[in-house]
């Protein structure tokens, strides 16, 4: 449980402040400091109900975080040198941002501490914790890089199917999906970088109402997800809706960016990358419409069918918070492509 | 993982027995609070000696091992990209982990009594009976033993072994899908204790264990004792831990039932099976200390 002291305000302005910072950060050293005081805004966030669950998580987290900044120190010094190609210097910052994101192969931390904190912890470290790593993987210049950025990204969508199956956390299950979500977003970073952060800022649009429907019901795992909306119908069809958006699933709004992504890698005579992202996105769709179908079929049920009022307001809430930023993309793209 | 510590002496000026202990075969480590010291050992100091064996011969087992490890490691990948894991539970639903009906399950339990350490006189065995029921039976001795080191005695004790996936790494059992522990015995009318332990990370984790005690009637006739997972309580040690928090059910290592209630005698316990049940009734998240603490107060 979530228990908001009057400290939070404090950590949540500076977690916001480092973000804000980093972006507009002109020097390496800057940016590493953003990235230190992101890191000690965000434990405190974890650690805010003293249990010993999310102790350990965020001690976990900090270590993974460490180890990613001291990389991109390393990497900050070493272009310093004039004796050490920049080529070779941006190595370490690379890694240190792959680390930071959960990208693969250094996930291995990811899961382990999403399972542990929080929902409100797991919402920011989704969302916000992923804006500097990967504005630091966007905007630099990794034109020799590149294959092997797809090549991690194609591994992180593999590893997100794989890893989310059999999952009944909840928590895993959606920081795997989150995994995932990174590898289709490195790719697309490859060809447009407005391209990936438009993918960025539809997958939080995506996975916000997930998590804060999941918080308020304090919802934990599946078992708890099929008992607790059992007796809540209206909630049942939003969350199905959701799980079938966040899988990607047409005409719901979750898939539009996997088209756009999918779409700029063929017409750039890419086939073998958006057939590895397709699989691993394949694998996340299934363990979602696992989740969605109980809920959808217990829709069926006679003495839900008699409110009928509530299922026209779930239906077109659902429907709303389904494909409703489809206008935004929509506008969005014709504006790019006129 | 292990953080640096220091040897420090205890808040209430009485020096840890872990500093007497350091020449002696045994970490004795009396600690009331968890957090106060650095575990060194996983076992506590109480490893069963194993004999040193050439490093080609252990190497040359290590290989093969490798066949069996290698189809488990199989089996394992097998069972999760079929993803048939149930979903869905309903009222009543129950689940028989282990079952006391052959040697086998019998003998894949550890018997533990306070004799194997030479720190006390009880006598405890684990067998099949006549009936294929589990017997756990023995003599418990309070009496001291007279080194000058320990205080109390009297402690016996059958664990599960800890749950292994491939390659012997930790599998720790997940029964968040129940709300109960199960268990078919028949008792001497003793106070035994049930004891999960908990699979954690951090070495000041290590020794933490849920517990409730299992009051038996003594009587001719089995009871079934249906103990919800919220009522365990926190301890290390056996020194029942100050600040409680609920059970992470899909932590869990090993169960056991211990007998440990100062009385010199005989005991008998027979087990049937423990197992799990669901009650969609239950609604207790956890039943102690739910209250909240101001902010400003550290713990």
């Amino acid at each position: 449980m979530t228990v908001f002291t009057p400290a939070t305000p404090l950590f949540i302005s500076t977690l916001i402040l480092s973000t804000l910072l980093a972006i507009s950060a002109s020097h390496w050293l800057l940016l590493w400091l953003s990235l230190e005081l992101n890191l000690l805004s965000f434990i405190p966030i974890i650690m805010i109900s003293k249990s010993l669950q999310e102790t350990e998580g965020a001690i976990k987290y900090f270590m993974a975080q460490a180890l990613g900044s001291a990389l991109i120190l390393l990497g900050a010094l070493m272009i310093f040198n004039p004796f050490i190609s920049p080529q070779i210097s941006i190595i370490p910052i690379i890694l240190g941002a792959m680390n930071k994101l959960g990208l693969a192969p250094c996930h291995f931390w990811f899961p382990n501490v999403m399972a542990s904190i929080s929902w409100f912890s797991c919402l920011i470290l989704t969302t916000w914790q992923k804006i500097i790593p990967l504005m630091i993987l966007i905007f630099l210049p990794l034109t020799h890089i590149t294959p092997f950025l797809m090549i991690t990204g194609a591994l992180s969508s593999l590893i997100g199917g794989i890893g989310g199956m059999n999952q009944t956390s909840l928590r895993p299950l959606l920081a795997y999906s989150s995994i995932g979500h990174l590898g289709w977003m490195i790719c697309t970073s490859a060809i447009s970088s407005s391209m990936a952060i438009i993918y960025f800022c539809s997958y939080i649009l995506v996975i916000l109402p997930i998590m804060l429907l999941l918080m308020s019901k304090n919802i934990f795992s599946n078992i708890q997800l099929f008992s607790t909306f059992k007796s809540k119908h209206s909630f049942q069809l939003s969350a199905a809706t959701l799980f079938m958006s966040l899988g990607g699933l047409p005409p719901l709004f979750g898939f539009f960016p996997k088209w756009m992504a999918i779409q700029a890698m063929s017409m750039s005579h890419m086939l073998f990358l958006p057939l590895t992202l397709i699989l691993g996105a394949l694998m996340n769709l299934y363990f979602y419409l696992n989740l969605s179908f109980p809920m959808l079929i217990n829709l069926l049920n006679p003495s839900f069918m008699k409110k009928k009022e509530s299922i026209t307001l779930a239906s077109i809430s659902s429907l709303i918070l389904g494909v409703s930023p489809i206008c935004l993309f929509l506008i969005y793209a014709l504006t790019m492509f006129n | 993982m292990s953080m640096t510590g220091v040897c420090l002496k205890q808040v209430t000026g009485c020096v840890s027995r872990r500093i007497l202990s350091v020449t002696r075969r045994h970490h004795l480590a009396i600690q009331p609070n968890r957090c106060l010291f650095f575990e060194s050992d996983f076992k506590s100091g109480y490893s069963s000696k194993k004999l040193k064996r050439p490093t080609l011969a252990g190497l040359k087992e290590e290989v093969k091992d490798l066949g069996p490890e290698l189809g488990k490691l199989k089996q394992e990948w097998i069972r999760k990209m079929r993803c048939d894991e149930v979903w869905d539970q309903q009222h009543g639903d129950y689940e028989v982990v282990w079952r006391f009906n052959d040697k086998d399950t019998i003998n894949s339990w550890i018997v533990t009594r306070d004799h194997d350490h030479d720190e006390g006189n009880s006598k405890a065995e684990f067998t099949l009976g006549a009936n294929k029921k589990g017997i756990f039976r023995g003599v418990l001795d309070t009496n001291v033993p007279k080194d000058g080191i320990i205080k109390e005695s009297g402690f016996c004790n059958i664990s599960s072994q800890r749950h292994k996936k491939s390659f012997k790494r930790d599998d720790p059992y997940n029964w968040e899908r129940y709300t109960h522990l199960l268990l078919r015995v028949r008792g001497d009318g003793r106070t035994y204790q049930v004891v999960i332990g908990m699979h954690r990370y951090y070495d000041l984790t290590w020794n933490d264990q849920y517990t409730y005690p299992l009051f038996t009637r003594g009587g001719p006739y089995w009871q079934t004792a249906k103990i919800p997972f919220s009522k365990f309580y926190l301890a290390a040690k056996g020194r029942i831990q100050d600040k409680q928090e609920k059970m992470q059910l899909d932590r869990i290592s090993y169960v056991g039932i211990t007998l440990a209630d100062a009385y010199n005698g005989p005991f008998n316990l027979e087990v049937d099976y423990i197992g799990l049940y669901y009650d969609s009734n239950h609604s207790q998240d956890f039943a102690y200390e739910m209250y909240q603490v101001p902010s400003y107060m550290i713990y």
